[in-house]
């Protein structure tokens, strides 16, 4: 899996944490952050909230990518989360269980508490027929 | 099309475009069924789906509508109700036993003497009822989501036009109908065969059709369902041979003949239709009956009874005189075999009432139309799914039921297949005409399903099996380990076929445990210890970083909901473990605590992120010695340290606790590591005779020690007292629950949780009443037989005797229990500081 950071920060703190390149908002004083996060960005962060903490969370995630031309007719039958259009960001429930979706051009990324990553590759494999 | 369909021992031959009913008509069948409570004969009725009438088996499948099912070569089909057939049912009896069987009649007979009731239940349960579920194992729909902007049920003249209309603004638009959609409109996601059985608050409209569930989430829907006809009560309206005008109609599409002379009645434009349809199928019409209004549109030749009244149908088997009073009271029966009837329509709005108010969905078309059904005869069926007529109306109205809803309740109207498509007006009509009030006489509340729904398409979206597990779940599986599920977890019970064994290895050598399931959370931030000083009951100010202290969970009103530990990190904060189950409540109260109190805190659950290890016995230390080079001997490392160790490699946050008495490391570490950790383990401790150990073996360790379980040894309004920890509360501080322990501070408890010991058994008394004499005083919450003891232990609530006292000595079932106390092995805390 690709680096996941979590920060966790005041509001104003995390609208700037939201300039990375992949990042959700999992709440107002929390962002999800897919790839790395500049250095210049994490200054920023910690100006705007001295007490932010910015944390590798890539052990606590699984990450299972949905891709292909029926991707989001896939994901559609485990999900009834409204997927954007554009790439971005959504979360909410897949499969029954809580999720984190980072959605591409052509690829649909689910993050999972690690926990659940076995229940969900089997769902998705369910639908996908392997 | 050719071919035939079974049905019995007959074969039935099918023409294009059949469907089964139509082909069972042609073939001369006039009984498609037997009513549901009274076992009277049911011909084909409305020819579109809605009402109970043609309701038959096919293939096995119970409920299939046989006047929109396509006829398929080979099809087996039976038509249910009857016994021993529908033709020649032994039951019709039952309709010249309505005395026994009135309305309501489960509250009135059968029920002395009691033991009655109990047999008349089996015999009614096997006389009623529309065909037996299939056998066998269930193949499980499938379900999907689907999102557009416009959804438009129904794909008829409106529903159409709504769609093109809706498609052309650029909106995603998609088109659903429970039948054939031919010449889909272009730019449209057509979804045919697909009937919209519900819709929910979203709005969302669930689709059920032959494959399994869609879940559709529109921006608004439009419902253009169309109309059903209006369904006229009057004596013998439903004797086969009586139908509505689109069952005719639909007969003579299909190119059957409906009968051979027919009576037809009028009342608004789409009954010429009907009558026209007749006429072009060679049907002679005896008479047409017309309102006032409608006499001069009625075709030169017919003979025409302008404004007479339909008084009954009558008929054995069928109907055989339609009896009609002329405009001059002359009544008059006029034979026919066929008595069609188009009296009006009904919007088919049973979808738009189930949407919330304010909810985006509009019906367009005929289901948006008014109607107003004719004035109800004083006899006939209101209700043909459950056999209600009017006088069972009346009498539920005699008996006090007064209101649309009370009646559908007590005579069970609309509660049968065509969920009151038929009958719905009918029975607010009823209340009205009685002078019910506005509120009492409304519509009943229309609920999904709309459509009868195989039990399999509704389960679809909810047939997941949600497992957490650990990292080292297949290292367990690989083990042969018994695993099961502990809450949402799946865990190892037992390794082997000797519990004993894990149990020793604990006791005399050395163990070890996944307990990756624990709750683990990091607080952290400006704030973090004042959340931690409110949000637990545990002294936090003398906790010196790297110490852990026992921490109980408490509720605002002072209740016990978890427990786990409390660790000091220094400038890093603070940790927090919880138990396996209580993790998301822990969660919950710590997000709720930070929030509701303003604290500038960070709470990050590590639950999924660190897998955690327990390494337990009294060769503990002597095998984590050889695995780490950071110290850990008593003085570096003593009972409730914390301390970053690394262990074969693996960075750890190690705990010096454990649940089970014994010296034990807690080995907090990250996920993806905890197998290489595991193995390291197991492999080092093999010379030492380590044995892992599961839930089972816990169970016994922990209970030795006196430990509740949480949950299990623990009621909802436990209090520290009633758990005997108030030593785990710190009484000079406030926190939340503080005031409510307060103010129970000056009365004892009442109950509360105690030590058991037993005369004999082990875990199997566990649930088992605890007795003073015959009185039942409390119960046995965990129990189990120790091997060290050689003694059966428990714990279990108790309560204060009137006296005042708690008992000591008592009974469970035929064990003598004592009360004694805990914790039962090594009370002084020896083994476990190592």
């Amino acid at each position: 899996m690709a680096e996941l950071w979590s920060v966790h920060a005041s509001e104003d703190a995390c609208d700037l944490a939201m300039r990375a390149p992949e990042a959700g908002r999992v709440a107002p004083d929390e962002v999800m952050v897919r790839g790395p996060i500049a250095e210049d960005l994490r200054r920023a962060v910690h100006t705007v909230d001295p007490g932010s903490l910015i944390r590798d969370a890539a052990e606590g995630w699984a990450e299972v990518t949905v891709d292909g031309t029926d991707a989001r007719d896939v994901f559609a039958r485990v999900s009834a989360l409204r997927l954007p259009d554009a790439p971005g960001y959504v979360q909410g429930d897949v499969a029954r269980v809580a999720a984190r979706v980072f959605v591409g051009e052509e690829t649909i990324r689910v993050l999972v508490p690690a926990y659940w990553e076995s229940h969900l590759r089997r769902r998705l494999e369910a639908e996908t027929g392997g | 099309m050719g071919g035939r369909l079974r049905l019995g021992r007959r074969r039935v031959p099918l023409d294009d475009g059949d469907t089964i009913a139509s082909a069972m008509y042609r073939a001369g069948i006039r009984t498609f069924s037997r009513s549901l409570k009274y076992h009277r004969r049911r011909g084909l009725y409305c020819g579109t789906g809605e009402c109970p009438n043609c309701l038959v088996t096919v293939d096995g499948v119970p409920g299939v509508r046989s006047c929109v099912t396509p006829a398929r070569d080979g099809m087996r089909v039976r038509r249910e109700g009857g016994w021993p057939s529908v033709e020649r049912d032994v039951l019709s009896v039952l309709d010249r036993l309505h005395a026994l069987l009135p309305v309501g009649f489960y509250y009135k007979t059968f029920i002395r003497p009691r033991w009655m009731w109990a047999m008349a239940d089996r015999i009614i349960r096997r006389s009623v009822g529309l065909g037996r579920l299939p056998v066998g194992p269930v193949v499980a729909g499938t379900s999907r989501h689907l999102h557009c902007d416009v959804l438009v049920v129904g794909g008829g003249e409106s529903g159409r036009a709504a769609a093109v209309s809706a498609a052309a603004r650029g909106e995603r638009t998609v088109l659903c109908d429970e039948g054939e959609v031919p010449d889909p409109p272009e730019g449209v996601e057509v979804l045919a065969r697909h009937a919209a059985i519900g819709t929910y608050e979203g709005p969302m409209v669930s689709l059920a059709s032959g494959e399994g569930l869609v879940e559709v989430h529109p921006e608004r829907v439009m419902i253009a369902t169309g109309a059903t006809e209006l369904h006229p009560v009057f004596p013998g309206n439903d004797l086969p041979g009586v139908m509505l005008g689109r069952a005719a109609a639909g007969l003579v599409r299909r190119g059957v003949k409906p009968g051979v002379r027919a009576v037809v009645v009028v009342e608004h434009d789409e009954g010429f239709e009907h009558l026209e349809a007749l006429r072009s199928a060679g049907v002679r019409i005896a008479a047409v009956v017309v309102p006032g209004s409608l006499g001069s549109a009625v075709p030169d030749g017919l003979r025409t009874l302008v404004g007479a009244d339909v008084l009954r149908a009558e008929g054995r088997e069928r109907v055989r005189f339609a009896v009609l009073r002329d405009a001059e009271g002359v009544t008059r029966g006029i034979g026919c075999d066929v008595f069609v009837l188009s009296t009006g329509r009904s919007p088919r709005d049973d979808l738009l009432r189930m949407s919330a108010q304010g909810e985006p969905v509009e019906a367009v078309g005929d289901a948006a139309a008014a109607a107003s059904p004719k004035e109800m005869s004083t006899a006939g069926y209101v209700c043909l799914c459950e056999d209600v007529s009017v006088a069972d109306l009346e009498r539920a109205w005699d008996e006090g039921y007064r209101s649309s809803e009370l009646l559908k309740r007590y005579t069970t109207a609309t509660m049968g297949p065509c969920q009151g498509a038929m009958c719905g007006r009918h029975l607010a009509a009823f209340a009205a005409a009685r002078g019910a009030a506005a509120n009492a006489a409304r519509r009943t509340t229309a609920r999904p399903l709309a459509r009868p729904t195989p039990l399999e398409i509704l389960a679809a979206p909810v047939h997941e099996v949600i497992d957490k597990r650990t990292s080292l779940h297949d290292l367990h599986v690989a083990a042969g380990a018994r695993v099961g599920w502990s809450g949402p977890w799946l865990r190892p019970f037992a390794y082997g076929d000797d519990p004993q064994e894990e149990y020793r290895a604990v006791r005399e050598r050395v163990s070890v445990m996944d307990v990756g399931t624990l709750g683990k959370f990091l607080l952290t931030g400006p704030d973090a210890k004042d959340l931690v000083d409110d949000a637990f009951p545990t002294r936090v100010d003398d906790l010196a970083p790297g110490r852990a202290r026992y921490l109980l969970a408490l509720d605002e009103a002072g209740y016990v909901f978890d427990d786990g530990l409390l660790c000091s990190l220094g400038a890093e904060g603070w940790y927090v473990t919880s138990t396996s189950g209580g993790a998301d409540r822990m969660e919950g109260w710590l997000r709720d605590r930070a929030d509701r109190c303003g604290f500038r805190a960070h709470v990050v659950d590590l639950t999924a992120e660190r897998g955690a290890t327990l390494v337990a016995g009294p060769l503990a230390r002597e095998l984590l010695v050889g695995l780490t080079d950071d110290p850990i001997d008593r003085e570096a490392f003593p009972h409730m340290g914390v301390r970053e160790v690394t262990v074969a490699g693996v960075p750890c946050g190690a705990i010096r606790a454990g649940f089970v008495g014994e010296v034990a490391f807690e080995l907090h570490h990250p996920r993806s590591r905890g197998p290489d950790l595991w193995r390291a383990i197991v492999e080092a401790g093999a010379p030492l005779g380590l044995a892992p150990h599961g839930l089972d073996a816990l169970e016994v360790l922990r209970l030795e020690k006196g430990h509740p379980y949480v949950g299990q040894d623990t009621l909802p309004d436990d209090t520290p007292a009633k758990l005997g920890l108030e030593w785990a509360v710190h009484a000079g501080k406030r926190f939340a629950g503080s005031h409510a322990l307060e103010r129970l501070a000056g009365s004892s408890p009442e109950r509360r949780l105690v030590g058991l010991e037993f005369d004999r058994g082990g875990a199997e008394l566990r649930g088992v009443p605890l007795r003073v004499g015959a009185r039942i005083v409390g119960r046995v919450t965990s129990a189990a037989r120790s091997p060290i003891l050689d003694r059966s232990i428990g714990l279990g609530w108790i309560r204060r005797e009137p006296e005042g006292l708690f008992p000591e000595e008592l009974r469970a079932d035929r064990v003598g229990v004592r009360v004694v106390p805990t914790p039962f092995y090594d009370p002084a805390g020896d083994r476990l500081r190592g």
